[in-house]
């Protein structure tokens, strides 16, 4: 395979193919079908400090050309996270990205604290689209001014490379340049596009939640959309995420000016999806003879 | 070990009432699968896969052959029921775990409501390889739905039928049988008993169906103290314990897994005695 390394301000990636987080588990679920050492970085499930059960009732549902989610968030916690988890993600030689949410600034920092000291945690994805419980459950990124607390705060504990993941449902510019100001390394564009789903027979919303995360090729052009403005107006490193399920969707994501990109829902579609992806990304730049990935752009 | 496959159609029948059953010809390197397993099935155009229990593992001259019941039921099952001889199709598996038999060999029985009769036709048929005694209830709304019924009934100790249009078998429903020939030593059915305790053990029961079904046969089988498993649905989209959206709740409130902790899981965990 082409060697595709790519670099986001100080995140060295080996090639820009990485899974997205909620997707892909912790990353050695996949070994059975393929090296999962091969691709440019994982992005394990998201982490709160403490263990959280996620969501009761319906937690997912196929539409046309999408999947929307309602699984809240469920994950081991911290602490289980570092003591079984982190051991065997040791057996998986490449960069590694720990995805964190929390409810309020101090939770984020304390988990950012606590990885600081892991080798292992070779870069940290905020998740800034959770309901902060401070706020009144008004997701963290609709909050500008914490959000730029979060990133200063952040920056002085982590000393290593620092993504934000942003939605196309927060103002995602406002916070790039944030970011971008703050030092930190790269965006991750998009999360979840927030849905809802109703169940006519019943008469009934289908989410115990309401509402629901929606990926998958319908927010494609959505994700697009988010990374070209950001890439324009702010020109802070950008990964694609939202909807890529080959090749060529991740072309489109570095034509519109993304440095790296995230696969997610299409690791169900299909297991090798990822590491298909990078094949056959690897075998295009050589046919047609580009040496960095980051001259895809289109504009 | 879940692997990946792409796996050829060597057969594809369409059976009454919407059912197909999809022959497909093993991947020698995937694990064998046992009763109560599935796999993910993945129609070309829709997002994600189908999860879909093992309805029989054999071979015939020297090759390995997977088979698949399903009932047509929306746009997965009505691409995968398009499939034709020779099609490739993406599949992983083995996935979750299996219905347990106990050591000793107990009677074993088994009840089936509906679709849930696929992975009961394997446990069936594994059964008989060991010589358990198989009681079998099988219960469909309409009588063209019943599927296998020669090859059940060659497998079964007993077979009791029921069909709520009452064309084959007693009319009603399953759990009505189920409850006839566990309970009332007294009543009529004394020639439909099952349970002839003494001198016995009790038998171990297996149960399939809608989640209503499930429910009502517990009620009765573990009134009886008689150790049963259930076999549960739920929606899934990876197969693979990633997506963590495939969550059953249980009677305490926990929250499992159908592709980690299940699909088969212990009565009792779901359902009061
Ligand atoms: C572990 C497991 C094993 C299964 N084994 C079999 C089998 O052997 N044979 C068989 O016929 N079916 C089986 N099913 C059910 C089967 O997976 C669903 O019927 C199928 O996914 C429906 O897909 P669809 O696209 O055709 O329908 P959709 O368009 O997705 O849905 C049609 C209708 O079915 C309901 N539905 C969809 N998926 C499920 C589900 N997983 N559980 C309950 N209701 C659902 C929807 O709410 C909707 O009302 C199994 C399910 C599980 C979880
Ligand atoms: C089931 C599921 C769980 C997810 N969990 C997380 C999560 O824990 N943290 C996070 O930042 N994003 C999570 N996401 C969002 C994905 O990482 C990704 O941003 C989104 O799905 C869009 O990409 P896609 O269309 O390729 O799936 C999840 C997505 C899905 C479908
Ligand atoms: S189906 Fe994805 S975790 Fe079970």
């Amino acid at each position: 395979m082409k060697e595709l390394t790519t670099s986001l301000s100080n995140l060295n990636l080996k090639n820009p193919v990485m899974t997205a987080s909620g997707t892909f588990g912790f990353g050695f679920e996949f070994m059975n079908f393929y090296d999962t050492s091969l691709l440019g970085a994982i992005v394990c499930k998201g982490i709160s400090r403490n263990p959280r059960e996620g969501n009761r009732g319906h937690r997912l549902a196929e539409i046309n050309g999408g999947l929307i989610n309602s699984v809240g968030l469920e994950n081991p916690g911290l602490t289980d996270f570092i003591d079984k988890i982190i051991p065997e993600a040791e057996k998986i030689n490449t960069t590694y990205i720990v995805n964190i949410l929390g409810s309020d600034i101090e939770e984020y920092l304390y988990i950012a604290e606590r990885l600081s000291g892991l080798k292992r945690a070779d870069a940290i994805e905020v998740n800034i689209s959770c309901p902060n419980v401070k706020s009144g459950g008004i997701s963290f990124g609709k909050d500008l001014n914490l959000t730029r607390e979060l990133a200063r705060k952040l920056r002085e504990i982590f000393p290593r490379p620092l993504i934000f993941k942003v939605s196309a449902d927060i103002p995602y510019l406002e916070i790039a340049r944030i970011c971008r100001d703050e030092g930190i390394d790269a965006l991750t564009c998009i999360n979840t596009v927030q849905s809802l789903l109703i169940d006519v027979d019943k008469k009934a919303f289908r989410f115990n939640n309401i509402y629901g995360g929606l990926s998958g090729p319908a927010i494609k052009p959505v994700a697009l959309r988010v990374v070209y403005q950001v890439q324009k107006e702010v020109g802070i490193p950008v990964i694609g995420c939202g909807g890529i399920m080959n090749y060529r969707d991740a072309l489109e994501f570095f034509m519109a000016g993304a440095s790296a990109v995230q696969i997610g829902t299409a690791n169900f579609a299909n297991p090798l999806s990822a590491y298909e992806i990078l094949r056959d990304l690897s075998e295009y730049c050589e046919k047609n003879n580009i040496p960095d990935i980051r001259e895809l752009r289109i504009w | 070990m879940i692997t990946y496959s792409r796996l050829k159609v060597a057969h594809i029948r369409h059976l009454k009432a919407g059912y197909v059953l999809l022959t497909l010809l093993y991947d020698n390197q995937m694990t064998p699968p046992q009763p109560g397993q599935f796999f993910m099935l993945k129609p070309r155009n829709t997002i994600i896969a189908r999860p879909i229990s093992v309805h029989n593992f054999f071979s015939v001259l020297k090759k390995n052959y997977i088979e698949f019941l399903f009932k047509v039921v929306g746009r997965g099952t009505e691409e995968l029921s398009d499939m034709k001889k020779g099609d490739m199709l993406p599949v992983w598996g083995p996935i979750g775990n299996s219905f347990p038999i106990p050591e000793d060999k107990r009677t074993a029985v088994l009840i089936a409501g509906g679709r849930g009769i696929a992975p009961l036709f394997f446990l069936a048929t594994r059964l008989f390889e060991k010589k358990y005694e198989i009681h079998f209830f099988y219960g469909v709304k309409n009588s063209d739905e019943l599927i296998h019924l020669l090859r059940i009934k060659n497998l079964s100790t007993k077979l009791y039928i029921s069909t709520e249009d009452g064309k084959k078998g007693k009319k009603g429903f399953v759990t009505n049988l189920f409850q006839d020939a566990v309970g009332n030593y007294s009543s009529q059915v004394k020639e439909n008993l099952l349970f002839d305790y003494e001198g016995k053990k009790s038998p171990v029961c297996y149960v399939c169906g809608p989640d209503i079904m499930i429910e009502k046969v517990c009620d009765i089988s573990l009134t009886g103290r008689i150790k049963t498993y259930i076999s549960l649905e739920s929606h899934l989209a990876c197969g693979t314990g990633v997506c963590l959206g495939c969550t059953v709740e249980t009677r305490g409130g926990r929250l499992l897994h159908i592709c980690k902790e299940g699909p088969v899981f212990d009565a009792e965990e779901f359902y009061c005695k």
